[in-house]
């Protein structure tokens, strides 16, 4: 296992690291509406860094996976790898992009912080429901596939916080979602339940249709 | 001598091809080629020896395991070479190497950067850089590099220079030297195959021609040369394959202990070359 995180922390490009960051001032921008933004960007760079970890035409993407399978792994594995190396990339995205984060909410003196530890769960738990739309589709058809199909999710989630910004900043519904999250632990508790029935499944079908591929 | 190799009514059908009950095997200590013309099934039966393609029927044991039961093992034992370089291109042969070694428990650093030194392969410059020779050469380095047992390579010597493909050949030959090792390669330049290996197996439109010792296979093979107006008469003999000119006939011939006698006379009969045997058997009878 840890020769395959290994393998995806070597492989991630540099503009995967370097793309989340253009992307943190508009995040900003929805902490505006009292949204934790950090999570909200920890959670949203999570997702990049897995996805894009995979990154590659669809030939390059075959020769890649065929590479990996000759070595001495098995294909579970391979697929046990990609979904713990979602943990590896979210620890990144919370210890690196976090920080960053709550650098510039410091030297804006705002008041927020990283956030409960709950609520960090609850963005482990988000990236993986993400994840686990893209790795069947990945194994299925190809990266440009599964990758077109996945960010749509995230992209609407951002445009639908920042909208939701402009049209409630007065009533503040948002803040009212906030504190109907902090009164209901029962909906933590079945979010991250739900979470994790949802990787499962996406995992033995990623198990599924890689165990049984052509390469 | 134990077999390392046994592969048992494997068939494997694709889009527009088929794998159609493949049967053979192979002993440890020796160098196996695989021959065939364009299309006639190498590839796809090396993918499924290495476990990259699913085979539909049959079993296929390597070192007495099937992938189903130990793959993971099975790997470790086998240094493997691809057709076409599938290392990361964009990072250097350092880097490359970094990603890979950590999955074999025997990987051994020293022999890596001796065939590397051998080589002449620039450990800092990106894969991408490097001709195609290069790439091999390093496919090569990383392949030996954690002492395998069975060595399969895929078309090695396919757009090589005469001195790297001579070089390869004998480097497997050095390889062999260990009776524990094993040599599996295709190619479709057959000269290569008479120069090193112990056995052949032949394929064609997906199904096993022969697979023998190679000594066995010039005993069982001969072409006949003789003058055109004999043509009828080893006709008759069903040949292998026959090619005919105005002045002149060229056929193979198999069984040639029982094919022999009933030459008729005036004709030639010379050793064949692995190329005219592969030759004759795809193109048949031709005029």
């Amino acid at each position: 296992m840890k020769q395959l995180l290994l393998k995806d922390l070597y492989t991630q490009r540099l503009f995967g690291f370097l793309f989340p960051l253009i992307f943190i001032m508009p995040f900003y921008s929805i902490s505006l509406n009292g949204a934790n933004y950090i999570v909200v960007y920890v959670t949203y760079v999570a997702i990049w860094l897995s996805i894009y970890s995979n990154f590659g035409t669809a030939a390059s993407n075959r020769l890649g996976l065929k590479l990996l399978s000759s070595l001495p792994v098995t294909r579970k594995k391979l697929v046990q790898g990609k979904y713990c190396a979602a943990f590896m990339w979210w620890g990144i995205s919370l210890i690196s992009y976090g920080t960053i984060a709550s650098l510039i909410l410091i030297s804006t003196n705002n008041i927020l912080g990283w956030g409960t530890i709950l609520s960090l769960v609850l963005s482990l738990c988000l990236a993986f429901i993400i994840i686990s739309v893209f790795y069947p589709l990945y194994f299925l058809f190809n990266y440009q596939v599964a990758a077109g199909i996945t960010m749509v999710i995230p992209a609407l989630a951002f445009f639908g916080m920042t909208f939701s910004t402009v049209m409630y900043d007065e009533n503040s519904l948002p803040l009212q979602w906030e504190l109907f999250l902090i009164e209901n632990l029962l909906f933590y508790f079945l979010f991250i339940l739900v979470s994790m029935l949802i990787t499962f499944a996406s995992y033995r079908l990623s198990v599924a249709i890689f165990e049984k591929k052509d390469l | 001598m134990e077999n390392i190799m046994e592969v048992n009514g494997v068939s494997k059908g694709l889009k527009d091809f088929q794998l159609s009950n493949l049967s053979f095997d192979f002993k440890k200590g020796y160098i196996m080629g695989l021959i065939g013309p364009n299309g006639a099934g190498k590839s796809t039966l090396i993918r499924c020896l290495m476990d990259l393609a699913k085979i539909d029927s049959g079993e296929i044991k390597l070192f007495g395991m099937t992938h189903q039961e130990n793959t993971k093992d099975i790997k470790q034992r086998i240094g493997f070479v691809y057709d076409e370089s599938h290392f990361y291109e964009e990072f250097s042969l350092e880097k490359n190497k970094r990603i890979i070694a950590p999955f074999y428990k025997h990987w051994d650093d020293e022999t890596f950067y001796s065939y590397t030194k051998k080589f002449h392969l620039p450990l800092k410059m990106k894969l991408k850089h490097l001709s195609k020779g290069m790439k091999m050469k390093f496919a090569i380095a990383v392949a030996l590099a954690h002492h395998p047992e069975l060595i399969i390579l895929d078309e090695p010597t396919a757009g090589l220079d005469p001195v790297f493909r001579r070089e390869l050949l004998d480097i497997l030959l050095e390889i062999i030297q260990d009776d524990k090792k094993s040599v599996f390669f295709s190619t479709h330049i057959t000269t290569d195959l008479e120069q090193v290996a112990d056995f052949i197996t032949f394929m064609n439109n997906g199904e096993i021609i022969f697979s023998k010792e190679k000594d066995a296979i010039f005993e069982d093979y001969k072409i006949v040369k003789g003058p055109s107006e004999l043509a009828g008469e080893i006709q008759s003999l069903n040949p292998v394959g026959m090619r005919k000119t105005d002045v002149s006939i060229e056929a193979l011939i198999t069984d040639v202990h029982n094919v022999a006698p009933l030459l008729p006379q005036g004709v030639q009969l010379e050793r064949p070359t692995l190329e005219d045997i592969m030759y004759y058997t795809v193109k048949g009878i031709t005029s």
